[in-house]
């Protein structure tokens, strides 16, 4: 029925999805990218997405499975983006020793809203951390650790059987152990 | 001073667990409408690229030109045709005509 509705291009149907999803996949974006504004772009074009090819989506799918992937996808997409735009900007400072790098570096990592005053500083170093993990780890982690999803939510999402998502977080946190024992070793009192 | 291995231990570990209970995000108020907007701006430009479309002279002259560009081919096509098909037949009244020049009769119909 909601699908059919959305299908037909019904905004007042499509206003209904967007309030109930929205805070689930911005919350899903900001897991990625850390940084507040991207993820309120990215969520914006996760729904016009949502939107523009609703016709192509089974209905005997999962209608939220579709919707976190879309996000996933999109987060990941910017990413790439972002480092692309880092590596150019570099090379750009490079040739022209007037311009300042700092100032075309991106200014992402502020980090989870969620995070309490107290772990601010240990939130980010850990998100960083989370950042440099392979792709695939890095979304089953996210997704289980930032969005607390259970390991078949993010097993469909992921289009991948429970036991690899279970191995994919279980490497995951070996690697970040052994990421964060060198960052801490590297750092003075 | 380098930190001992079990202060780095335990600095991992609570960072390990920074970002448990973390409080859901929330987006900012009006989201849909600024959502609407890009979308409504999104459609309207699909539009645009479109709008000729949407207007009869445009349309017609659109049509006109399709059916110039379609008769212009046609006609080009035919007469390439037109004029391969002459081509070869010439060839074929040429080989025939040399046919009957150029081979002497060596003999005679009693065998002489």
């Amino acid at each position: 029925m909601l699908i059919s509705k959305l299908k037909r291009g019904d905004r007042a149907t499509f206003k209904q999805f967007v309030e109930a999803h929205k805070d689930q996949v911005y919350n899903t974006t900001i897991g990625f990218l850390h940084n507040l504004e991207d993820a309120e772009d990215v969520t914006q074009e996760v729904f016009m997405e949502v939107y523009n090819s609703i016709d192509s989506f089974n209905e005997n799918a999962n209608l939220s499975t579709w919707v976190y992937r879309i996000a996933v996808n999109k987060s990941l997409e910017l990413i790439r983006h972002r480092k692309r735009q880092k590596r150019f900007g570099f090379f750009k400072a490079l040739m022209n020793s007037n311009d300042d790098i700092n100032e075309i570096q991106d200014s992402s990592s502020l980090g989870h809203p969620g995070v309490d005053l107290e772990n601010k500083e240990r939130a980010n170093v850990l998100l960083t951390a989370i950042g440099r993990l392979p792709k695939n780890q890095n979304i089953a982690f996210t997704l289980s650790k930032v969005e607390g999803l259970k390991t078949k939510e993010i097993a469909d999402i992921m289009q991948k059987s429970s036991a690899s998502v279970e191995a994919l977080i279980h490497r995951a946190k070996e690697n970040l152990k052994v990421d964060l024992y060198a960052f801490y070793n590297s750092q003075k009192d | 001073m380098k930190k001992s291995k079990a202060d780095i231990e335990k600095e991992v570990l609570k960072t390990m667990q920074s970002l448990d209970g973390l409080e859901p995000a929330k987006t900012k108020p009006f989201f849909y409408t600024r959502l609407e907007a890009k979308l409504d701006k999104e459609q309207s430009q699909k539009r645009g690229v479109l709008a000729f479309l949407f207007e009869p002279q445009l349309a017609l002259s659109a049509v006109a030109l399709l059916l110039l560009i379609t008769v212009n081919i046609v006609s080009v096509n035919t007469y390439l045709q037109s004029e391969e098909d002459t081509s070869t037949g010439t060839e074929l009244t040429t080989g025939y005509d040399d046919y009957l020049m150029d081979v002497p009769v060596l003999y005679t119909e009693n065998g002489e």
